[in-house]
């Protein structure tokens, strides 16, 4: 069982990655060319951050996931560092009004995709670390909340609502799994909800996206304009879809097809079946990172490899979420499939470190923690 | 929930993520399948869109298939001065070399009122492209079909013109405006957002129908010929206006057809209104002299007269019905050949007075085509006057006869003699030849149509034989004589009427036609008021008939009759 969810999560990995290899060409080659003057610039460039993502994937998935362990605080720090870093604007770069991405030339990475990973690991590390006390206030709740709120209210700075959003969730969601106690995180919930709120009302923007969520026939010109073009492009693809290459809506109607839309032109290409078939795999990959975590040998790995599976399922959920408009627009991409270089290497990296665990699983633990494992069934 | 374990707890979240996933799976379904007619009706509306494709409008073409009208697509360039204005002199100054303008005009036009000037029309795609890659603010691009008329005013008043939406408005692009107008089609094209077509998705259309092309009977030559001695005339003789006919005696067909003053149908908006009437069908005068015929040709179909008739025209002065009518020069008596070529108003007055009668002369007015329209296919035709012989005054029969008391078109003067010259026979004057379709394959083919048969043959050679006088040394017209050739014509010199009195203008005209026995062309010249020196039609109108003779029996290589050194004899005659 084990053995085969690794090689499901590696065969679905690489269907997500060359769906989003074809659909990325289909996309952008015309918005390339008219911008760049050449159709397969932004293949070219999204080709390198994939092969770079398979080498970290691989490097990843090859060393002993324990091994990270050591440098996790290290790692928080340095993304905590590069988030800073981002916000200062002689430093971060500037695109269409949000400061997201350092860079040197032409490159660019964002460094909130590389804090996700890292608060990931760090939390993981914490939670498995203080696994006896997690019920407790102060260390189960008030220290790794800091360390998220942090992380967050950086990230939130940029702005990126999304990845806040994304990067809360999993974070609340790896919480609740360590045994923080209901009565701290439903209030936290609460009142990171209320707040979100508050930022969106006094935001005229995102004021403006959650009304065209909310009546999105009646702002389809305006700000839920892109939404709106979703939806005719899934709705044109139909069950069979237009046929690869055919779509219309990426012909400038859907803004953005290349990126975080690009979901809307897999139906409208490839149809229903289509876009169920790669909906199927994330499922499937989620349930292989679900399966490969759950055999974890220790809590450490449990909980990196659930945390970095919820990562994923729940920006493939969002991301869906806002193109079928049920979920307000936000700046998240598709995993795997979104044009965006930190993006696919990260998740890459994060599909590393699922291998990593399915690997590594034998490996040396904690002493506590083998205690804690010890009716645990022989690895076979 | 503090009871489960950490497994637990993490399948719990897994649950809500499948959940998640049904729902969105769900949804997809819902946009994908049930929402499908809806949503992807939406789209193709928004992307797809109807054009209209314009034909091309006809040709007009002369009877040799020469063009004297044609439509072409262009490219306009045109500016909105309320944006341009502020930068009018580095956009004129970027503009000049590409519409190859004066600096200073186009700058001008830059800084105008308004929101649209056009600045140069006719511009080709290269240079087009150029200038948008400029990326000069307020500048707009047109596609327009434009209307030339490659001979410019040449036969103007029959062509007619079009008007902004490329609709005929006048002569042949007005009446026959459903055969040159083309079908519009249209097409379903698909564009992205940005405006561009994607060509590879045209989808369905019907393709526009271009217009017929039309065939004149006009021949550019000749209409040339006909038009630079009308000019000549109008220099020389200083009338008001002036009009040119020439039209094949035996089938009707006009050759060329000529007005002034005239317009340049590529601008027609130029001229003034009453440079684009067509004298020729719309305007009407006493025929003068020129009548005369009608009233002998008549009296000789009836035979009631003989040529060698003599009649007293009383020293030209002769009292009738209480007022006396005058000869222009007194003669004592003449045959009835005489009356014609000498062009006696007594001798006439008396043929018709003794040998026709009132009710034969109506008749013969009527049939010869007066008081009613030639049918000729140009718009703005009038019927001219010829009162019934119920208002005719005890006087009106002393007066038809030399002209007056009577109007006529200039075409139905010269079509009436069409009928004395080609063996009686009344043609409906043609303009149009035929209709033809793209490749020249004819849709509708006018044939001569006679319309009635006034004189017998035989009267019409009896007049042929008089009218060769005309334009000789006894004659009225011995300027008109034509080298070589055996003409046969009348002078014409009528008052003009100004506010219903005579007044001391005149109408000079000669309408001719040759060989006489067999006429190949006939010609009509009529001079509104001539200013300079005489006014006699056999002076002024009489040389500009020969001067356009000459040239169209050169043309058409009409063989003459006599060899050169007959010439003088025919001239002593």
């Amino acid at each position: 069982m084990k053995n085969k969810a690794a090689i499901l999560l590696l065969i679905v990995t690489l269907m997500l990655v060359t769906v989003g290899i074809v659909m990325l060409f289909s996309t952008s080659s015309m918005q390339a060319r008219d911008k760049y003057g050449d159709a397969n610039y932004l293949l070219k460039r999204q080709l390198v951050w994939l092969s770079l993502g398979g080498v970290l994937c691989a490097t990843v998935a090859a060393t002993p996931y324990q091994k990270f362990r050591p440098y996790v605080p290290f790692l928080l720090v340095g993304a905590g560092v590069f988030l800073v870093l981002v916000l200062i604007p002689q430093i971060g770069i500037k695109v269409s009004g949000a400061r997201r991405w350092l860079g040197l030339g032409s490159i660019r990475v964002q460094p909130s995709e590389f804090a996700k990973l890292a608060l990931i690991f760090w939390l993981a590390h914490y939670l498995a670390k203080e696994k006896r006390r997690i019920d407790q206030f102060k260390r189960g709740f008030l220290v790794p909340m800091a360390v998220v709120g942090v992380t967050c209210l950086l990230i939130l700075a940029e702005p990126d609502f999304g990845t806040t959003a994304l990067l809360g969730a999993v974070a609340l969601s790896m919480l609740f799994i360590a045994g923080v106690r209901l009565k701290f995180l439903v209030p936290t919930l609460l009142a990171g909800a209320v707040a979100f709120g508050v930022l969106i009302f006094h935001n005229p923007v995102r004021m403006q996206r959650m009304l065209a969520f909310t009546d999105l026939e009646r702002y389809k010109a305006g700000p839920g304009y892109q939404v709106w073009q979703a939806m005719l492009a899934f709705g044109s693809g139909g069950i069979s879809g237009l046929g690869l290459g055919n779509s219309r809506q990426k012909m400038f109607y859907l803004p953005e097809a290349h990126t975080d839309f690009i979901f809307p032109i897999v139906g409208e290409e490839l149809g229903l079946i289509g876009s169920l078939v790669v909906l199927g795999c994330f499922a499937a990959l989620i349930a292989c990172g679900v399966v490969i975590s759950l055999r974890a040998p220790d809590l450490f790995g449990q909980y990196l490899g659930l945390g970095a599976t919820i990562m994923i399922g729940l920006q493939t959920i969002i991301n869906v979420g806002v193109v079928t408009a049920w979920l307000p627009t936000k700046g998240l991409a598709l995993p795997f499939i979104s044009y965006g270089g930190s993006n696919v290497m990260m998740n890459l990296v994060t599909v590393g470190v699922l291998l990593s665990i399915y690997r590594h699983g034998t490996a040396e633990s904690l002493p506590f923690e083998q205690e804690f494992f010890a009716q645990r069934e022989p690895v076979t | 929930m503090s009871g489960w374990t950490h497994k637990q707890r993490a399948l719990a979240v897994v649950l809500c993520l499948s959940l998640s996933f049904t729902a969105l799976a769900g949804r997809l379904v819902d946009l994908q399948v049930f929402r499908r007619t809806e949503l992807a009706g939406v789209a193709e509306s928004n992307r797809e869109q109807v054009v209209r494709r314009q034909g091309r409008r006809g040709e007009i073409r002369d009877c040799n298939n020469n063009l004297l009208a044609n439509s072409q697509s262009v490219r306009i360039v045109a500016a909105d001065p309320s944006i341009t204005a502020s930068n009018a002199p580095a956009i004129a100054q970027k503009l000049a070399p590409f519409l190859k303008l004066d600096l200073a005009v186009l700058q001008a036009k830059l800084t105008g009122s308004g929101k649209y000037v056009r600045l140069k029309t006719k511009v080709d795609e290269d240079t087009i492209a150029q200038i948008k890659a400029l990326n000069i603010r307020g500048l707009v691009f047109e596609d327009q079909l434009l209307r030339t008329y490659p001979n410019g005013p040449l036969a103007s008043h029959v062509l007619g013109f079009v008007d902004n939406e490329h609709r005929g408005v006048q002569g042949i692009e007005s009446v026959l405006e459903q055969y040159l107008q083309g079908l519009a089609g249209y097409e379903v094209i698909e564009r992205d957002r940005k405006g561009r077509e994607i060509r590879a998705l045209r989808a369905e259309g019907i393709g526009p129908r271009d217009g017929f092309h039309v065939v004149l009977t006009i021949d550019q030559v000749i209409q040339h010929i006909a038009e630079t001695e009308l000019d000549k005339a109008m220099a020389e003789f200083h009338p008001s206006a002036g009009v040119i006919i020439v039209t094949r005696p035996k089938t009707g067909e006009i050759l060329a057809m000529s007005s002034r003053p005239t317009f340049d149908p590529n601008q027609p908006g130029n001229a003034p209104a009453d440079s684009r009437r067509n004298r020729c069908v719309s305007d009407v005068a006493e025929p003068g002299s020129t009548f005369k015929i009608v009233v002998a040709s008549g009296a000789l179909n009836e035979g009631t007269i003989r040529l060698d008739d003599r009649f007293d025209c009383e020293n030209g002065a002769w009292l009738y019905g209480g007022r006396i009518l005058h000869d222009a020069h007194p003669y004592s008596v003449l045959s009835v050949s005489e009356i014609l070529y000498k062009s006696s108003n007594i001798g006439a007055a008396k043929i018709a007075i003794q040998r026709l009668g009132a009710a034969k002369l109506y008749q013969y007015i009527r049939n010869f085509g007066f008081g009613r329209k030639t049918g000729i296919a140009l718009p703005g035709e009038v019927s001219g006057i010829a009162h019934p012989l119920t208002r005719w005054t005890p006087l009106s029969i002393s007066r038809i006869p030399m002209g007056h008391e009577i109007a006529a078109t200039p075409l139905q003067m010269i079509m009436a003699v069409n009928a004395m010259a080609n063996g009686g026979r009344l043609f409906k004057p043609q303009i149009i030849k035929s209709i033809v379709d793209e490749n020249n394959v004819p849709l509708l083919t006018y044939p001569p149509q006679q319309i009635a048969q006034p004189i017998t043959p035989r009267a019409s050679i009896l007049m042929a034989a008089a009218l060769r006088k005309v334009p000789a040394a006894d004659g009225t017209a011995p300027k008109a004589a034509v080298k070589g050739y055996d003409a046969a014509g009348k002078t014409g010199t009528a008052q003009k009427i100004e506010n219903g009195q005579y007044v001391r203008k005149y109408y000079s005209s000669f309408i001719g036609y040759l060989p006489a026995a067999d006429p190949e062309i006939s010609i009509l010249v009529s001079l509104d008021n001539p200013t300079s020196g005489s006014y006699y039609g056999g002076t002024v109108a009489g040389p500009v008939f020969r001067g356009v003779a000459e040239k169209v029996t050169q043309y058409l290589a009409i063989p003459p009759q006599f060899a050169e050194p007959e010439e003088k004899k025919v001239a002593q005659l």
